[in-house]
């Protein structure tokens, strides 16, 4: 306790230590308050346009695109329908458009049997990022349960006269706030017929997508068409399987419809330039790793009179480190409580419900930044710049990695090498911000935070295997 | 036997920084480690201490074998290193209370440690300072009294008195003393042979990572041939009268600068007597003449060749 005490003293009378995790990312956050703060918010937040080129006519994807909404019932999309590739192409160049949906046959072949939903490559010209997404739907949609032919009345007719089943279904989906589910007052039944029939018609599309960038409009088109046509998977493929299971797809759809509405800027999160605060929160984080590399220095005898002081006690090393580690920990916590603070309540950020869990992201990010900085100091050799030089490396290179820099990267690190995105801790922590924030994605949300945690703790075992067994040849 | 090292060898690849060097530290003592720097002094120390990986030998503290995990052995060992070791950011009462916390848990008992610790070194008054504003001398006293403010019973102390002015030195050599008498055994490592001399019981001379010469000031200087060295201030010296100096019995080297005729006896008597003779029979007018007795680097110059400040 003596030493965590004097470890948090000496951390609050470290000038440079208060600058960057305190001083900086406020002053940062009030250049953008500046830059940004006077945009109306609303007025920022416009329809995202997307274009459509249909080789074939399917009414009901129009249907679902056309219906789309924001929280604030606004339509998500700006659809223009184009007569050619080539049209959507200059439309999308000249940057009319965020991307466009090619709609065309399916094609009966085998590559048509594998899902191969997701980014297959960057293909053609000008940078354009080709994006073909194949629909399984098939033709025997729902076995039989229900006609293919059926009206979006005649479903409805159907769902209320099953309304028990399909109440006991929402209920047992487990979902957030369906323990006092009530079928008249929360099912949109006309949104879910449609969507039930717009799926048992439309099982011969297929549909591609093209974007030029992978920037947040392309993102959100993307999840749309992923949703849509997960979604027509499941009702065939459930329903198919096992006709019973027709009752547990429409209970489904009573959740995933809300997602579908939801997903893109999910409205927590209208602001354009909140992206800046996620970063600005994410790079704190990350400058943690200063203060975890001064721990790991600190007890490294080749490093420092004080730490070989500090080793010739009877006190283990570890236990010395760990209590930096906690000393530090507590400061750079409270550091990022005021800045997040201020974020919110100077800088008028509003992260609406999902504020704890940009706090505990946060957290969680700072945790494995300070580990990776003790990792660096004790893994590294040498002297204390050439340390100081690596945890520097590791700070820019891995904001770099994560889009901070130049937000792309992870885009093209997604196709070539997306092992990258999946440990590099910026990028877990910026995604996991996006994952809430822009996507509403909870389950992302927390398989990045259980990785950016697992990551920050596999980093403090190393660190302290190392100093178990850390002998020194010269001094 | 306090501390036992026995044929320590020590290599920095080609370099042999200790080569099969031994010694012996019985209870009580102020040990003298001698030698100019790069002999292997620190090197010892950081071995003795597990800092350091050492290739061959045996090192023993209060009886047993010192490990880096010796932690029983650690709470009676005080360290005071050669560069001031103290936390910028924490004034000089938190520094001594966080040093002594890593060997005392209890709280009062701490408490009254530190107090005790301040007033040894006396730097009470000095208490809420920060580092950053004392002198070298307060700074190295504070650097002291981080080191044994747990009353360890073996100090180690590598060359506590670097750049320090000499009323600071004075201070620090009466310390060390006292904390002799107290009861603890001291281990001095320096290249300043007077502070040896001053403080010292025994003294070993190293040089190359080896043992020289070991044993009180008195067995070190019979070791050697020299029993005097006269100085005398002299505008100028004729070729007749430097051969007749150097006639004289005992005499084993005359050397003349201009200035100064330094003369060279070994050990004999009415040296100074038979000098002053020559002078008065030939006429040879001189300022001012002073005789001294061998110092410890003239025991070092004469084994090896060369001056320990080198």
């Amino acid at each position: 306790m003596l030493r965590y005490i004097y470890k948090i003293k000496i951390v609050l009378r470290t000038p440079v230590a208060i600058f960057w995790t305190l001083v900086f990312p406020i002053f940062l956050g009030m250049l953008f308050y500046f830059m940004f703060g006077n945009i109306d918010l609303e007025q920022q937040f416009s329809k995202i346009p997307m274009g459509v080129y249909a080789e074939i006519e399917n009414e009901n994807f129009m249907q679902m695109l056309n219906e789309v909404k924001t929280e604030d019932d606004e339509p998500m999309f700006d659809v223009h329908i184009y007569d050619s590739v080539e049209e959507a192409d200059k439309a999308l160049i000249s940057d009319d458009i965020d991307g466009y949906v090619i709609v065309r046959e399916k094609e009966e072949t085998e590559s048509n049997e594998k899902d191969t939903s997701g980014i297959d490559g960057v293909l053609g010209e000008d940078d354009i990022m080709n994006n073909s997404i194949f629909s399984n739907v098939g033709q025997e949609v729902i076995g039989g349960m229900l006609p293919n032919d059926m009206s979006k009345e005649e479903i409805i007719s159907w769902m209320i006269a099953n309304k028990d089943l399909i109440t006991d279904f929402v209920k047992e989906s487990g979902n957030e706030g369906v323990e006092d589910f009530d079928f008249d007052r929360d099912m949109d039944l006309d949104n879910i017929a449609g969507q039930v029939q717009s799926m048992m018609n439309n099982t011969s599309s297929e549909y591609e997508m093209v974007v030029r960038d992978m920037d947040v409009g392309a993102s959100v088109i993307k999840t749309f068409l992923d949703q849509y046509i997960q979604s027509n998977e499941m009702i065939t493929k459930a329903a198919a399987d096992d006709p019973g299971k027709i009752m547990k797809v429409i209970s489904g759809l009573y959740g995933e419809g809300i997602e579908i509405k939801d997903i893109p800027l999910k409205g927590e999160d209208k602001s354009p330039y909140t992206q800046y605060f996620f970063a600005l929160i994410a790079m704190t984080c990350l400058i943690a790793s200063q203060f975890g590399l001064e721990n790991g220095k600190s007890i490294q005898v080749d490093q420092s009179a004080l730490a070989a002081r500090r080793n010739v006690a009877p006190t283990p090393k570890l236990s010395q480190v760990v209590t930096d580690f906690l000393g530090t920990y507590t400061i750079f916590s409270a550091m990022l409580m005021i800045v997040l603070a201020v974020v919110v309540f100077v800088y008028k950020q509003d992260f609406g419900s999902n504020a704890g869990l940009i706090v505990l992201n946060a957290l969680v990010g700072g945790f494995t930044g300070q580990a990776a900085g003790t990792m660096i100091a004790v893994m590294s050799s040498g002297d204390a710049k050439k340390k100081d030089s690596l945890c520097v490396l590791f700070f820019m290179g891995s904001s770099f990695l994560s889009g901070l820099m130049w937000a792309d990267i992870t885009y093209y690190l997604e196709e070539k090498l997306p092992i990258v995105n999946r440990i590099n801790p910026a990028t877990l922590i910026v995604n996991g911000f996006r994952s809430i924030a822009v996507f509403g994605n909870y389950r992302q949300y927390f398989t990045n935070l259980a990785t950016l945690f697992g990551i920050g703790v596999l980093f403090i075992l190393i660190s302290a295997a190392k100093l178990r067994r850390q002998k020194y040849a010269s001094i | 036997m306090v501390v036992k090292i026995e044929n320590l060898v020590k290599s920095y690849g080609d370099f042999v920084a200790l080569d099969h060097f031994s010694l012996e530290i019985e209870e009580g003592e102020v040990f003298g480690l001698l030698g100019p720097n790069g002999s292997g002094k620190s090197t010892t120390m950081n071995c003795l201490l597990s800092l350091l990986q050492y290739d061959e030998g045996t090192i023993e503290v209060f009886g047993q074998e010192m490990k880096p995990d010796s932690y029983e052995l650690k709470k009676d060992i005080g360290v005071i290193l050669q560069n001031v070791a103290v936390f910028d950011e924490l004034n000089v009462e938190e520094n001594i209370d966080y040093f002594c916390g890593l060997y005392i848990k209890d709280k009062k008992k701490r408490k009254q440690l530190v107090e005790e610790a301040m007033e040894f070194v006396e730097i009470t008054e000095y208490r809420k300072f920060y580092p950053k504003k004392l002198s070298g001398g307060l700074l190295r006293r504070l650097n002291i009294a981080c080191g044994i403010a747990h009353k360890p019973k073996l100090i180690i102390l590598d060359e506590p008195t670097v750049a320090v002015d000499p009323q600071s030195r004075n201070k620090i050599l009466e310390g060390i003393q006292k904390l002799n008498e107290n009861g603890a055994t001291i281990i001095y490592t320096t290249h300043y042979m007077e502070e040896v001399e001053q403080i010292c019981t025994r003294i070993l001379i190293m040089d190359h990572g080896r043992s020289i010469a070991v044993g009180t000031t008195d067995e070190l200087k019979a070791m050697i041939d020299l029993g005097e060295t006269i100085t005398m201030e002299l505008p100028e010296l004729s070729d007749e009268i430097r051969s007749l100096i150097e006639a004289l019995p005992h005499v084993i080297g005359v050397e003349y600068d201009g200035a100064f005729l330094k003369v060279r006896f070994s050990k004999g008597k009415h040296n100074l007597i038979r000098l002053l003779d020559v002078m008065k029979e030939h006429d040879v007018t001189f300022r001012g003449v002073h005789s001294e007795l061998p110092t410890l680097n003239d025991v070092f110059l004469e084994i090896t060749g060369k001056e320990l400040r080198d």
